[in-house]
């Protein structure tokens, strides 16, 4: 166990230097990182003294190791328009996401499991097709499109929840962001669930069960379940990432004090060491999230890890 | 392998594929076909006739089926046109991605070792970044037109057809024809590219549909955040994004643009689906 | 060994769902007797330090903590503040008599040193201290002399016909407050000597202002004054109607109506001092000749312009002056809608096919600004001038017009916070100046000689004889000056001024 933990260790750090290596690139794209990171009418002696710090007259793997340098202490330049640093200004704004995407985590897999155990169950009774009529428009609608919906019927019309905000961090100003961000998700989770319920309810094992007498339910929460969610809890760092990135979105429709409001804001001033800064913190996120998923597995069953590793 | 005429006589009898693939060929027909097919000009503007409702007539009597925009410009027309502009997109992105990521796919599975290693790795990299936020850091640096859009969406969408390329290859290339073949003398190009590679095709194809639909409502996310199509060009992602501010006093400029990617994706996605039940169901949970 | 692991699952899910709920509250909330206005701006302010900011949404927040010697009013006309008088000494020198007794909110007093600091700080003759972002327009300030503790001497190296303005600009900070980290603090701890102090301000979210019970003019009529960033236009229209925000800025023209069908909504016009020009680059060939300058304005409808893009909202100027600017023309004089004389004018210039144009425009920034545009491009191209809009994130228009580099065309609205002409045309139209793409040598003269008077006389007349010369030999195609529109609770009541500050203080909720 200890060697499989140390290797997924080692391919994480491998990870978080790749990403770093691609926002470095990227900043390198236009020819003069500097005038991504200054504002534009910066005057050129302060500009070539930025130009010494990168060291941008030396050679291009050195440069890195000066970013890579800063970026482990977290420095990643100072905001253009905030004139602050620009991991505060992220840092400052994660709490919020996180919530949000916690959040919607839970309503979608609360609403996504039931439907796609009692789908599988059911199949191709009423119920099912109700339930993947359900789960393909929710994959095909665009979510921006959903939350503009949602504020103008069930904010202004009905008047049901408040529109945007945070509002000091209570539910009720939640549930529509998380809504909105979360419905390509719940879908995806119940198609999932539903298929890998089918698989799981065809085994052996299950016939047995049944054939034994032991009522449905038990059979279903004892032999099936847990080994239904596992596709779902293996795909949840590409939906985590996913969620990063749809919060983008969302938090700008509802004006929800997120890290995603703050991407978009940093485009339209081209504030680009925010932009670094937002990248790597969340893509750093999303790593975390797959290795702390790998744990969670190895201690449910160590069998599983075997599996995957094939 | 399933033969090509199984195939076609299964997804006929599927009614959702047969609706599906209807839906798809109007929508390729409008694409292509765009400049005969509408009764407007996308960009002619008519301010004195703007935010007409649908089924409104003109001075010259022609009907604007589902009315005019804020500029008076006709909606159904730019429709049709923004139709042809996701494609285009799609096409181009899901093109780009499908033949990177098979390739990748096809050196990692079948050589393994350090090349595996190094390609998986990559992968691992660019899944770990959301893709709208590398969308908005390379827009930003290269400004948005159509190259950057379909380069940036192509070469961040390849991880998937790289992977699972990767996963067939890997159990095909232990199979029985393909030590024979190389008992006979076959090298490694010839192998991959005549028994590997043409068995991977149904996942791929299954794939790409898949994909396209994920293109375009990424693409109409970035144009929503003003990143994407810049007008006046009609994009559907733009639509819905010039709408929003006219959402009491015109529904239909929101509904009709986002009805439209709506139906779009969900026809291929159920074209997609049933490909898959077809040609191979194992691939449910990709 | 399985039923254990389905126990441990069990556990970390229900001590998730218990985290969750508990910290997120059921958004109970307490009845406060307390007045409360809520504003929803665009953006968040980035910085509360008067000296260090350069837009809208942090300035209306400021004006709320900090005075000035000087105000302007509800006119536009300049007012005492924290001077209760002043008088012009000579052509450089301006004396201001302080009023004795005023406090900031940390208790430091206010008098002449302070003065004298705040100025130097801005002018660059403090040492130490970092230069301020509004710096430039402080640079003609030469010394600033204490002549006793409730009189100061501002000192200009040369006559300088806007100081009077940019002292009403200039907020009042405390000095020992601000030496201890040189600025630092200021920036989110705000003390000054204005009507209300900062509570809080969570990033991203409220930032909420409590009024002074001992204020010098009077305590506010408004407890709470809350600011709120909402990004999207929509959004922030939805809030206005539910209620969550009492006042929003920007409103477009298209939404006037939905606005004034709700009952407890109305919405308020106030002219702006934003002057919608469409800006010739003659340093591009094609611009060259004064005939496809004429043609150009020739093409413009803009009649049409102001009734269907700005739906009404903006009133046609003859220049780049509205009436409220110092240098406006009685005289108006219009160039008419002719499209064929336009195409005349154009192939007596050497371009009988027309030529291609670009539009560079941002997008977003100016009320309706991409739709102006691109009706404009129509009206341009029925003339023969095939014209392409480029609408661009407005950090790319400002990043390519501060370099100087734009196509034929550009739109822009140009703002005045000084309402007097000489601003706009001393940056947009002397040659060789940051935003001018013209050069024309007796406009030159007479801007020159503007320059050079405080005398209120003397300064309009050269700017209308600026003005004429603009005319026939235009710099621009000649549009509109924008109304600025408000969409506002009627609880509140509240006036909206021309230069787009957002002011609480002498508002009040109505009953």
């Amino acid at each position: 166990m200890s060697g499989y933990l140390t290797r997924r260790v080692v391919h994480s750090i491998i990870i978080v230097i790749g990403i770093s290596m691609v926002v470095f690139l990227i900043s390198r794209l236009t020819g003069d990182p500097v005038s991504l990171m200054v504002d534009f009418d910066t005057p050129m002696e302060d500009r070539e003294v930025l130009r010494k710090e990168l060291g941008l007259d030396k050679p291009l793997p050195l440069q890195y190791l000066i970013f890579l340098k800063g970026a482990i202490k977290g420095d990643f330049g100072t905001s253009i328009r905030y004139q602050e640093a620009a991991i505060n200004l992220v840092l400052q704004r994660i709490p919020a996401t996180l919530r949000l995407i916690v959040f919607t985590l839970f309503w979608a897999l609360f609403f996504a499991i039931p439907i796609g155990i009692i789908s599988a169950i059911k199949r191709n009774s009423f119920f099912d097709v109700l339930g993947m009529t359900f789960t393909f428009l929710g994959q095909s609608i665009p979510s921006f499109w959903l939350g503009i919906m949602m504020i103008m019927i069930i904010g202004v019309h009905f008047r049901l929840l408040p529109i945007s905000g945070y509002g000091g961090g209570d539910v009720a100003h939640i549930i529509m962001p998380a809504v909105t961000l979360g419905a390509f998700e719940m879908a995806s989770f119940a198609r999932i669930t539903r298929s890998s319920m089918l698989e799981v309810l065809s085994m052996d094992y299950v016939q047995t069960a049944r054939a034994k007498g032991l009522t449905e339910i038990i059979v279903i929460v004892k032999h099936t379940l847990r080994n239904a969610l596992i596709p779902i809890i293996t795909i949840m760092g590409l939906h985590v990432a996913l969620l990063m990135g749809g919060a983008v979105i969302t938090e700008q429709i509802f004006a929800y004090p997120g890290v995603g409001w703050l991407a978009v804001q940093s485009i339209y001033n081209r504030d680009f060491p925010v932009i670094q800064a937002i990248v790597m913190v969340v893509s750093i996120g999303v790593v975390l999230t797959n290795f702390i998923i790998d744990i969670i597995y190895t201690i449910i069953d160590p069998r599983i890890r075997y599996d995957r590793e094939k | 392998m399933i033969e090509k005429s199984n195939v076609l006589r299964k997804m006929r009898g599927n009614k959702m594929v047969l609706s599906s693939s209807i839906v798809l060929l109007m929508t390729i027909f409008c694409g292509t076909f765009a400049g005969l097919i509408v009764s407007f000009d996308p960009y002619y503007q008519d301010l004195e006739n703007k935010l007409k409702p649908p089924l409104w007539r003109d001075a010259n009597n022609r009907i604007h089926l589902l009315g005019t925009d804020q500029l008076g410009r006709d909606v159904l027309s730019r429709i049709i046109y923004g139709v042809r502009v996701s494609l285009l997109i799609g096409i181009l992105a899901v093109v780009i991605s499908a033949l990177f990521g098979v390739i990748l796919g096809l050196i990692s599975g079948y050589y393994g070792g350090i090349f595996d290693d190094i390609i998986m790795r990559i992968a691992d990299v660019q899944l770990a970044i959301p893709l709208i936020l590398l969308a908005i850091s390379v827009i930003v640096v290269l400004g948005s037109s159509i190259r950057v859009l379909v380069l940036v969406i192509g070469f961040t969408q390849w991880m998937a057809y790289a992977r699972m390329v990767r996963g067939e290859t890997l159990s095909l290339r232990e199979k029985d024809f393909v030590a024979s073949a190389r008992a006979v003398g076959a090298n490694d190009l010839r192998i991959i590219s005549r028994y590997i590679f043409p068995n991977t095709l149904s996942s791929v194809m299954v794939l790409i549909t898949l994909n396209m639909a994920t293109v375009i409502v990424l693409e109409a996310g970035l144009s929503f955040l003003g990143l994407g199509i810049q007008p006046p060009e009609p994009s559907l992602g733009t639509m819905l994004s010039e709408s929003k501010n006219y959402l009491s006093r015109a529904w239909w400029l929101s509904t009709f643009p986002g009805l439209t990617i709506m139906i779009i994706i969900l026809a291929i996605n159920l074209f997609g689906d049933g490909l898959r039940d077809v040609l191979d169901p194992r691939l449910e949970n990709y | 060994m399985m039923i254990r692991r389905c126990n441990t699952i069990r556990l970390m899910v229900l001590g998730t769902l218990i985290l969750l709920t508990m910290s997120l509250g059921w958004g109970a909330q307490t009845a406060d007797c307390r007045t409360r206005v809520v504003v929803a701006q665009g953006v968040e302010p980035t910085r509360l330090d008067p000296d260090m900011h350069r837009e809208n949404p942090s300035n209306n927040v400021i004006l709320h903590i900090y005075d000035a010697l000087i105000e302007r009013d509800w006119d536009e006309r300049i007012q005492p503040d924290l001077a209760e008088s002043w008088q012009i000494v000579n052509d450089t020198t301006v004396e201001f008599k302080l009023r004795k007794g005023i406090k900031f909110s940390n208790g430091e007093p206010f008098n002449a040193e302070v003065v004298k600091y705040n100025f130097e700080r801005v002018a660059g003759l403090l040492p130490g201290a970092k230069k301020t972002l509004n710096a430039a327009d402080y640079k003609s300030i030469k010394e600033v002399k204490v002549i006793d503790d409730q009189t100061v001497q501002i000192i200009t190296k040369h006559p300088d016909p806007l100081l009077l303005s940019y002292v009403a600009a200039k907020y009042m900070v405390p000095v020992e407050y601000t030496k201890k980290d040189n600025f630092k603090k200021l920036a989110t701890k705000p003390i000054g000597t204005g009507p209300y102090v900062l509570k809080s301000w969570m990033k991203g979210g409220e930032l909420v202002l409590t009024a002074k019970k001992d204020y010098w003019k009077g305590a506010p009529k408004i407890d709470e004054v809350v600011f709120r960033p909402i990004p999207e236009d929509s959004t922030r229209i939805a809030e206005l109607k539910v209620g969550g925000v009492d006042i929003i800025a920007n409103l477009k023209p298209d939404n006037i109506q939905e606005v004034e069908a709700e009952k407890n909504l109305e919405v308020k016009f106030v002219p702006s001092a934003r002057v919608a020009m469409l800006f010739m680059n003659t340093e591009i060939d094609n611009m060259k000749d004064v005939r496809v300058r004429r043609a150009i304005n020739h093409a413009l409808d803009v009649p049409s312009l102001i009734k269907n893009v700005m739906v009404g909202n903006a009133y046609r100027v003859s220049t780049v002056a509205p009436k409220s600017f110092v240098g406006w023309d009685p005289e108006e004089m219009y160039y008419s809608y002719n499209p064929e004389k336009a195409k005349r004018l154009l192939a007596e210039a050497g371009f009988p096919n027309g030529m291609d144009a670009t539009i560079l425009t941002p997008r977003g920034r100016y009320l309706n600004d991409v739709q102006a545009c691109e009706a404009i491009a129509g009206m341009l191209a029925k003339v023969g001038i095939r014209a392409k809009v480029n609408a661009v994130e407005f950090g790319v228009f400002a990043k390519q017009t501060q370099a100087h580099d734009i196509p034929e065309l550009m739109y822009a609205a140009w703002g005045n916070n000084h309402f007097d002409v000489w601003d706009t045309i001393k940056t947009c139209v002397r040659s060789g100046a940051m935003f001018s793409w013209y050069k024309n040598e007796m406009v030159d003269e007479n801007i020159d000689k503007a320059s050079q008077t405080i005398d209120p006389e003397k300064h309009s007349r050269y700017l209308r004889l600026a003005l004429r010369e603009m005319w026939r030999d235009p710099p621009f195609g000649y549009l509109y000056a924008q109304r600025d529109i408000y969409g506002v609770n009627k609880r509140v009541a509240w006036e909206p001024r021309s230069d787009e500050d957002i002011n609480l203080y002498g508002a009040y909720i109505r009953k």
